[in-house]
């Protein structure tokens, strides 16, 4: 029983103290944007490894996205007779949650651990104690062009996947439930307000942030070689994976408040 | 000058520095010798500030480094060039990028004048053709080098060698034994250099301390430590089998 105690209480300040680490780290990223021009190659090859790369792998996932959310519900509607609605369940359910959430995993499970392997293979072969030797911030070189690209792509990304996975419901919906893509469109059209496309931008930009942070501090915190960078990139996933479904919630609940 | 006062370190559950205590002098070249894993690195960690001491004290200058903060760390670190045992070189940049890396993130100098002095440390340990390789090209006597130019690259006061020539064949052994010790002739630099080559410890070194359970138990000039009386320090330099040393 007590071990049990001391077990969780252990656990929880673990958790405390990473959580501590990993928002003062994103603090400091951010703050060092400020030498971003200083930076602009490192973090222009970062969006082009995190966004341009990241692009074959959105397209896959959101296209087939946007079709199976076609199918299901189209042939649910059709019951009804109102399948000619399909455009619009399919737009705005891609940009409100689907874009983003879809987007982020793919992003957490490519780029986060990525970034969470390189910067810990850096860690345990004494490279970051290097950089702080010869002076270098290791946020300022390593953090901000990572956190940057990622919370500027992340967006980029999700409206291209709205996008692409609308289309991927159009398709489906003129082969599968022969809607016409005039009809489909203006029906997307019509429900879409410019909040829901913002809405969910906004949520990407957050996940954005939320990855590259958990992908950059697990990687600066990892121990133990080989097996502690492997721990490190496993964690970056599962955590931000987390992360990025809780603050989902919470995300929705708060621009469903306000608008 | 460097001081390390009765210098304590527990890392998980090992004692790794248990009193430590010397001094080096300005201009002075200090190897410190020991086995594997008793505490060398550790040692120069604490010295950079990258490790904070349980207990005791460091000095460089006279300042007590150990209450620094961020900002005088930074300062302090800026009078070091450290070689790390693994030599650190940063994977994705090339050798002589590797080299100008401090020159790039600390001086407005141009590129070109950043990429001469680069290349004039490179020519310093004979790695001049190596220039435009990636790290990973390299073999690990090579990577030490290159780790040791950009320590030098700045022309720091202070120098810290972790192990320079372990990986080496013996002719380039030489050859960096005695660039250290030009480089203290010529430059007046302290040096401290971690070891277990005894062949470079007595090449370069102005005084030889050995670190054994946490602390030094032998320091003196190669000469007195050649003639030691101390039955572990005479089995860890003549490197026999038979001795109060374990396995
Ligand atoms: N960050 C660390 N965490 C825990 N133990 C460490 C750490 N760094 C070094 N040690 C331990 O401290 C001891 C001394 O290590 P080190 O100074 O690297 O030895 P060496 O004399 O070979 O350079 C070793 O037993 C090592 O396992
Ligand atoms: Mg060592």
């Amino acid at each position: 029983m007590i071990g049990f105690v001391e077990r969780t209480g252990h656990r929880v300040l673990q958790v405390a103290s990473h959580t501590g680490y990993a928002v003062l780290l994103a603090a400091d990223g951010f703050y060092w944007v400020r030498s971003a021009w200083q930076k602009r190659e490192v973090i222009f090859q970062q969006v082009l490894i995190c966004g341009v790369l990241s692009l074959p792998v959105v397209l896959l996932v959101a296209i087939f996205s946007g079709m199976v959310l076609a199918l299901q519900t189209g042939m649910e509607m059709a019951k009804f007779g109102v399948e000619g609605q399909i455009g619009k369940i399919v737009a705005a359910s891609m940009c409100r949650e689907m874009g983003p959430i879809m987007t982020a995993i793919i992003i957490a499970g490519r780029v986060g651990s990525a970034m969470a392997a390189e910067l810990g293979t850096m860690k345990v072969s004494e490279e970051i104690d290097a950089l702080e030797v010869m002076s270098i911030s290791p946020v300022r070189f390593l953090v901000m062009p990572r956190l940057l690209a990622l919370t500027l792509m992340c967006p980029v990304l999700t409206a291209y996947a709205d996008l692409v996975g609308t289309l991927g419901g159009a398709v489906v919906g003129f082969y599968q439930l022969r809607i016409p893509y005039p009809e489909y469109f203006r029906n997307a059209l019509d429900v879409l307000v410019p909040m829901d496309i913002i809405s969910g931008l906004i949520k990407a930009t957050v996940f954005g942030v939320v990855i590259a942070t958990v992908g950059c501090s697990q990687g600066l915190q990892a121990e133990n070689g080989a097996e502690g960078v492997g721990r490190a990139t496993r964690n970056s996933v599962v955590i931000a994976f987390i992360l990025v479904i809780i603050f989902n919630y919470f995300l929705t609940s708060i621009t469903r408040h306000f608008f | 000058m460097i001081e390390f006062v009765n210098v304590h370190k527990t890392l998980g559950d090992r004692k790794v520095l248990d009193g430590l205590t010397f001094r080096v002098e300005r201009g002075e070249t200090f190897v410190i010798i020991g086995r594997s894993g008793c505490g060398k690195s550790v040692t120069f960690k604490h010295l950079v500030g990258l490790l904070k001491p349980d207990a005791g004290s460091i000095r460089v200058e006279g300042q007590e480094t150990t209450r620094f903060r961020p900002r005088e760390m930074l300062e302090l670190r800026h009078r070091f060039g450290m070689l790390f045992q693994s030599a650190a070189l940063l994977n994705w940049l090339t050798v002589e990028e590797n080299v100008a890396l401090p020159l790039r993130e600390h001086t407005r100098l141009p590129p070109s004048e950043i990429l001469l002095r680069a290349h004039a440390k490179l020519d310093l340990v004979d790695l001049r053709d190596a220039a435009r390789k990636m790290p990973s090209e390299l073999s690990g006597g090579m990577k030490k080098r290159a780790g040791l130019a950009r320590a030098l690259v700045r022309e720091p006061q202070i120098v810290l060698y972790d192990e320079p020539t372990a990986g080496l064949d013996p002719v380039m052994s030489a050859r960096i034994n005695r660039l250290v010790r030009d480089m203290q002739g010529r430059l007046g630099l302290t040096s401290i250099m971690v070891t277990h080559d005894m062949e470079s410890a007595y090449a370069v070194a102005d005084r030889i301390g050995m670190l054994y359970n946490g602390r030094l138990i032998e320091v003196g000039t190669p000469d007195q430590v050649r003639k030691t009386q101390n039955p572990i320090v005479r089995q860890f330099i003549t490197g026999s089998l038979e001795g109060p040393l374990g396995d």
